[in-house]
């Protein structure tokens, strides 16, 4: 009898190659990168207009005697190029994801090799250990080439070294960001899986994508009443911060209402994460990193909760084997 | 010596409906069993219990000793298992296909394994053809060499010769007389064709609504009835609601 | 006029799509109610601002609400229709060639006195139909919504930009429809007929936009993002001439954002004319081209691999 590693390595070897022979996966990944280098080219020869702006003013001004001293040069993070990129990884990383764990149940369903597997000497959680491993495997992969292009391309655009601290925070979104996407992973499997149609299970996937990554955090910003109203509510109304906050101590459970259904947003929980560590928001820009995970190690221990909370979901739930076969 | 199969009282529900009635029933090692009923008669049932994929709602069963439920994973390195239509991974070619299952299996040297069933099954041109290229009865026989590359006593076959022509039918008959005359094979089949059973097995079970009809060797039915006219009528007299 | 009834009934029957549809119509409520919500926030935080402003003896300004465009509460809808409108559309497309295709019923339509072209007219007849079905509802919906906001007259100007609205809405789902539709008929494996135009769908909402007018991808879902000014310098102005036309999301975003009254559309360099144009052709070019598929089917392959 072979030892349980060894099954599940077997698994995971054959879920890898299997996948790289689809051309489903070759197209996704490489999606993600030609958006996300757009995205990154598209972002620097904005922020070069920028420059160019600010440059023709500089001149203009001096060829007219004037002072520069109220023009205001473009500040330049590179790390803030990544933005973008970030919202990419976000929306078609969560598809990559939701597509390989559909194509992990979809390649078992309808076909007898679920039916063999399980009549080897094989237990259910080796058989989906090795499923997970070996889509991690593939996951890992695609963002890594996606975030060393992107590193590289930064590189290039830009024209400034790297230096090993801004390394070290694109290697931390890149953990991030293998959570997240696993996560979307967890939930095409689990769903093609379960559902007793798969086009009903990949379109459900669909779904929750829409809802979680696209749908919720609009909704959070749409239920802010400040965005109802040109320029702000209160602002508008003239009306001063602390009154303002005293306004608003009566809408603390609307308050509270929006922040959760923010909150319920994986995406959300991964782009604050991002945005906070490459210091694309402002208030986190230059600060050390230490600090920046500290003020947002909320986020992450949501996106671990989130990720561990499928895995135990995957494995706790039986599988129907002689349904699963049956043609769909 | 345990039989091949034992099956004790089994029964298998869905709600209200009975797959499984109460069926005992037991198999010898090296039979070849012909398991004979009408579509929906609870065939692929009893399979999926003795392949351990289901699991019954009460009664018991086991592989050569082995119960399926309690100790399953003994039971599986007993078997081997074909299913009806079978489909393997279609982007993978049948090498590939093999390596896969004899790993998840366990089998030392698998490669030369691979080589050798290939020869049995006499289609070791197969090797290196992507699946998804292959005829029915080549697929047929890629999914016969995956169920006996780990050397299972027992071999259960579910509708074998489905969908095949003529020669495949043949072809596929006589390779399963050569695995349980060369190889010491039991073989376990469920089959709705009458012919298939007097060619090929050594015994038959009939099974009607859930529920065995009739449980004889070959040369028992065929002492008591002759040839395979008789046989049929044997069956129709037997499942007389499949009939009409 | 058959086949479009048929191929119609086939859609309301396929789970997925009633499930999607379903998906389309608890947004479009949701939209309303957000739209509701916000709207009746502001006034609530209007009422209590009146009493500070009245102790502090300053003169009480106008309630904002008044002064927002009736229309701008249907914001949300350029989203959803953007986002699921689209989506189910494409999914509806595929179904309506998909679901023959695999009952390998094709083999038996193409050997009936019956011409493809009639084939293909009437899968765009069944996919015009069910647009209309769902928009329809959507749009009743609205219409409940509004009458319920206290205040607020239906006029003319009002079911004008509803209808207008619709319309667009219409022209651009019907669009991904047809592109679903499309793939569902040209490619041999189902997974890369589905993955194809879903793909496409990113490329145009997300990436497009972002080459374009470097809108991202997040802002590019909102409608407010019409009013992001393009920078400046020869690359938007090259990419937004070649890519403009062919960038049916920003057209309809515009379209949509403008008779909402959500934007003033003031950074863009899109016109109502060239967007419209744009839609329409979009939509002629893809029923051509669903012709074209549908008549180069082989018929004796004609269902999918996978």
């Amino acid at each position: 009898m072979t030892s349980r590693p060894a099954q599940i390595a077997t698994i995971a070897g054959k879920e890898i190659h299997d996948a790289l022979r689809t051309h489903v996966l070759s197209l996704l990944t490489g999606f993600l990168i030609l958006a996300a280098m757009v995205s990154l080219t598209v972002s620097s020869i904005a922020l070069h207009a920028e420059y160019l702006t600010y440059v023709q003013s500089r001149d203009l001004l001096l060829s007219l005697g004037k002072s520069i001293n109220d023009l205001v040069p473009p500040a330049f993070f590179p790390l803030k190029l990544l933005r973008g990129f970030v919202e990419h990884v976000e929306i078609i990383g969560a598809v990559l994801g939701i597509v390989l764990g559909y194509r992990a149940a979809a390649v078992e369903r309808g076909h007898s090799t679920l039916m063999l597997i399980m009549t080897r000497p094989l237990g259910r959680t080796a058989f989906l250990a090795g499923k997970l491993a070996g889509n991690m495997v593939l996951i890992v992969a695609g963002l890594a080439a996606t975030f060393a292009l992107g590193a590289l391309a930064l590189f290039v655009i830009s024209g400034v070294g790297l230096g090993a601290a801004d390394l070290l925070r694109i290697a931390i979104v890149f953990a991030a960001a293998i959570l997240y996407v696993g996560s979307f992973f967890l939930l095409g499997f689990i769903l093609a899986l379960g559902f007793a149609r798969l086009p009903t299970a990949l379109l459900v996937a669909f779904a929750v994508w829409l809802t979680l990554v696209l749908i919720a955090p609009q909704i959070g910003d749409t239920m802010d009443p400040d965005n109802q109203v040109a320029g702000g509510v209160f602002r508008k109304l003239g009306i001063a911060k602390p009154e303002e906050k005293e306004i608003l101590k009566s809408f603390a459970t609307y308050e509270t209402i929006r922040d959760d259904i923010e909150q319920a947003s994986p995406a959300k929980h991964f782009e604050r994460f991002s945005f906070a560590v490459l210091g694309i928001k402002d208030i986190y820009n230059g600060q050390p990193l230490a600090d920046v995970i500290l003020d947002r190690l909320a986020d992450l221990w949501w996106l671990l909760g989130i990720f561990a909370g499928l895995v135990l979901y995957l494995f706790a739930r039986p599988l129907n084997i002689a349904r699963l076969s049956k043609e769909q | 010596m345990d039989p091949a199969i034992g099956i004790d009282r089994l029964s298998k529900r869905y709600g209200s409906l009975a797959a499984l009635d109460n069926l005992t029933l037991e198999i010898d090692r090296s039979e070849i069993f012909g398991f004979l009923g009408h579509n929906g008669a609870g065939k692929t049932t009893t399979i999926n219990i003795l392949t351990t994929l289901l699991a019954p709602t009460s009664g018991s069963a086991s592989i050569c000793g082995c119960d399926v439920v309690a100790d399953s994973m003994k039971a599986r390195q007993h078997i081997g298992y074909v299913p009806e239509n079978v489909r393997l991974y279609d982007s993978m070619t049948a090498r590939d296909n093999l390596l896969f299952f004899a790993r998840l299996s366990g089998v030392r040297e698998p490669s030369q394994r691979i080589g050798e069933v290939l020869a049995i099954l006499d289609c070791p041109e197969l090797a290196t053809k992507r699946v998804g290229d292959m005829s029915k009865g080549q697929r047929q026989r890629i999914g016969l060499a995956q169920a006996i590359l780990h050397r299972p006593d027992v071999l259960f076959l579910d509708e074998p010769t489905s969908g095949l022509d003529p020669l495949g039918i043949k072809t596929l008959r006589d390779l399963i007389v050569k695995l349980n005359r060369t190889l010491g094979m039991t073989i376990f089949m469920n089959t709705h064709l009458i012919s298939e059973v007097s060619k090929t097995c050594t015994s038959i079970g009939v099974l009607n609504h859930g529920r065995l009809a009739y449980r004889d060797t070959i040369a028992g039915v065929l002492a008591r009835f002759g040839d395979d006219q008789t046989l049929e009528e044997l069956y129709l007299s037997l499942t007389p609601a499949a009939a009409a | 006029m058959l086949s479009a009834m048929f191929a119609a009934r086939i859609g309301w029957r396929d789970r997925t799509v009633v499930l999607l549809a379903a998906l389309f119509f608890a947004m479009v409520l949701v939209s309303a109610y957000l739209g509701w919500s916000a709207t009746a926030t502001v006034n609530a935080i209007y009422a209590k601002a009146v009493p500070v402003f009245q102790a502090q003896g300053k003169p009480v300004p106008a309630n904002p609400v008044g002064e927002m465009p009736p229309l701008s509460l249907l914001r949300n809808m350029v989203t959803y229709v953007a986002l699921l409108g689209a989506l189910a559309a494409l999914v509806l497309g595929h179904q309506v060639v998909a679901s023959d295709r695999k009952a390998g019923v094709l083999p038996l339509v193409f050997s009936r006195p019956a011409s493809r072209i009639g084939l293909a007219l009437g899968k765009i007849g069944a996919l015009v139909l069910a647009v209309v079905a769902v928009l329809l509802g959507a749009g009743l919906v609205n219409v409940l919504t509004m009458l319920l906001l206290p205040g607020l007259a239906l006029d003319g100007t009002i079911w004008l930009g509803m209808i207008e609205f619709y319309g667009v809405a219409a022209l651009y789902m019907l669009a991904f429809g047809l592109l679903g539709a499309i793939c569902a008929t040209a490619f041999a494996s189902e997974s890369m007929a589905l993955l194809t135009p879903v793909t496409i769908w990113l490329a145009l909402t997300f990436i497009v936009p972002q080459v374009t007018a470097n809108i991202g991808p997040m802002a590019a879902l909102n409608p407010q993002s019409v009013n992001l000014e393009v920078p400046g310098g020869s690359f938007f102005a090259v990419t937004s001439a070649l890519l403009g036309p062919l960038s049916i999301a920003e057209s309809y975003r515009f379209l949509s954002a403008s008779i909402l009254e959500v934007t003033s559309g003031a950074g863009t360099t899109i016109t109502a004319g060239g967007a419209m144009l744009s839609l329409v052709f979009a939509n002629l070019a893809l029923a051509g081209a669903l012709i074209v598929a549908i008549a180069r089917l082989d018929a004796c392959r004609s269902g999918y691999r996978d």
